[in-house]
């Protein structure tokens, strides 16, 4: 189903363009002037969806994608409400490629947004790869924010944004995770930056703002001791918009799996994991645990997370 | 000729600017700043932190990528001129704890009212409470003290006050404590510098264990400090 291309694929489109551009390796620079930057073969994609209610249960309302931006939305869905799967068909994020996402959910619905894969981050020969995930909760709604992780390679450069407006009544669950270098592959992301900006809303109160910001030797920092102490893993999981007794609730059934906290309406919890694989294992456990608390929203660990 | 009076008014504040920077920020200043440990007393319960040079390690990386910083930022866009409210939403939204919460907002609301009893403004009545930094911020614009030494105060004052925690906490020696302030002082002077070039665009940071510490702290069952 995924059409992903590997990096070194991609690597070699954009060897391919440079070659094209006239870019020629063992010719001695006559002239000194400066060299025009290659013509990147830029990614842009967006996508709209939308879900309302008919009657006790949440449909597609709209849909749109535009660009590398795709949207499954497989059938087989229970009483959670659908599942829809991004997928970006360019195979992943590299410097100057946009990406938007935009999901609306009607008073009462419930569905979860999730991805085809993991997220990869490839090192930029120019520019910051920017993203814009920005989701509007209706009343009485509950919204499941379930991509999988994003892996980070060295040198690669991205601006994300996580804009959520929630109305009084509505609730969400979101996780966003990170795989800064692959330990199995021997990789370390020596350079390059990350910023991702939350903000969450409620009835437009800003009630959390959490931006992660790591550049330059990303895995030297991670190596700090207030920092992550050597993991190179980590994620984020949110509840917002819960009433208080619920989110007590959760907080208790979590605190013995995962550091969280709860204040104003939010459950935070943040884990950091040695590799992607302990990383997905904590959170799978934490988001069934949830799942378990949280009563009739029918939270579940997306299938394509196992596929 | 013209530059003279100007001088002379800018050396005047500073004598002010010092002597209500020193008692705005001692220990002293009623807003228990002495109760609060920004999730230390958690990372020494955990092993995190056992002398000195651990200590100056956290520290280092709170200023670098933590707390401080973005309430360093804030004070910088309290004199930016930037919407109080909107800046205290903010504020208190980029706290990831429970307990960061309520030690930004405590502060500042005691913060607020010694100001408000002592050194009454208008300014003061109109922001009943605020996050600790806006609050020391909108004190030190309105009195007319400069960005640099508010911010290189303040940072301080955390710095301070957390090695004073971990003198108590660890325990470590008096001198210790000391050494790891002197220690400090070159690394504030230049995360001063840097914030004043920073907007609200630079907030943020990658404290992870530090959100960490601060939550384990909530069941922590030996507790000195709030936070």
């Amino acid at each position: 189903m995924s059409v992903a291309i590997s990096s070194s694929e991609r690597g070699e489109a954009e060897n391919r363009a440079s070659i094209l551009i006239g870019s020629c390796p063992g010719a001695p620079a006559l002239v000194p002037a400066p060299v025009p930057a290659p013509a990147m073969q830029r990614s842009e994609g967006r996508a709209v969806i939308a879900f309302k209610r008919r009657g006790p249960a949440t449909v597609l309302d709209r849909l749109r994608q535009e660009g590398c931006a795709k949207i499954r939305l497989p059938r087989d869905h229970g009483a959670g409400g659908p599942v829809a799967v991004l997928l970006n068909t360019a195979g992943g994020l590299t410097g100057g490629d946009r990406f938007d996402v935009h999901g609306i959910w009607a008073p009462d619905t419930t569905a979860t947004l999730t991805t085809q894969a993991a997220e990869r981050l490839y090192r930029s020969s120019g520019g910051t790869a920017r993203v814009a995930n920005r989701l509007e909760v209706g009343k009485g709604a509950t919204a499941f924010w379930l991509p999988q992780e994003t892996i980070v390679f060295d040198g690669s450069m991205l601006e994300r944004r996580f804009d959520v407006a929630l109305a009084g009544d509505a609730r969400l669950v979101a996780v966003e995770s990170w795989v800064i270098g692959r330990r199995a592959m021997g990789e370390q992301v020596r350079s390059g930056g990350i910023v991702d900006h939350w903000r969450i809303r409620i009835d437009g109160r800003l009630v959390l703002a959490d931006t992660l910001r790591l550049s330059g030797d990303m895995h030297a920092t991670l190596q700090r001791p207030t920092i992550a102490r050597g993991r190179t893993c980590f994620a984020t999981l949110l509840l917002a918009g819960s009433a208080s007794g619920e989110a007590t609730a959760c907080l208790n059934g979590l605190r013995n799996l995962v550091a969280c906290s709860r204040m104003d309406g939010l459950l935070v919890a943040r884990l950091l994991a040695a590799d992607a694989a302990e990383l997905r294992t904590g959170l799978v456990a934490a988001i069934r645990r949830l799942g378990e608390i949280l009563p009739g929203a029918d939270l579940r660990v997306p299938k394509v997370w196992s596929g | 000729m013209a530059a003279m009076p100007l001088i002379t008014i800018i050396t005047i504040m500073t004598d002010m600017a010092l002597l209500r920077l020193m008692t705005w920020l001692s220990p002293a200043f009623p807003v228990g700043s002495y109760t609060y440990s920004h999730g230390l007393e958690s990372a020494i319960e955990q092993g995190w932190i056992r002398d000195r040079a651990s200590l100056a390690d956290w520290l280092g990386d709170l200023l670098d990528h933590g707390g401080p910083r973005n309430d360093a930022i804030f004070i910088k866009a309290v004199f930016d001129g930037h919407d109080i409210a909107m800046l205290d939403e903010m504020a208190c939204a980029f706290q990831a704890t429970l307990e960061l919460r309520a030690e930004s907002t405590g502060q500042g609301r005691a913060f607020m009212r010694a100001l408000r009893q002592v050194w009454p403004d208008p300014v003061f009545e109109a922001n009943g409470e605020r996050a600790y930094p806006l609050a020391v911020g909108l004190a030190a614009r309105t009195a007319g003290i400069a960005p640099r030494a508010t911010i290189q105060a303040y940072l301080n004052a955390f710095v301070a006050n957390l090695v004073s925690a971990a003198v108590r906490a660890i325990p470590l020696g008096q001198t210790d404590g000391l050494v790891v302030l002197a220690a400090f002082e070159p690394v504030i002077l230049a995360s001063t510098e840097r914030i004043l070039s920073s907007t609200l665009d630079d907030l943020g940071g990658c404290a992870m264990m530090n959100d960490i510490a601060s939550m384990l702290h909530e069941t922590q069952h030996t507790r000195l400090f709030r936070s």
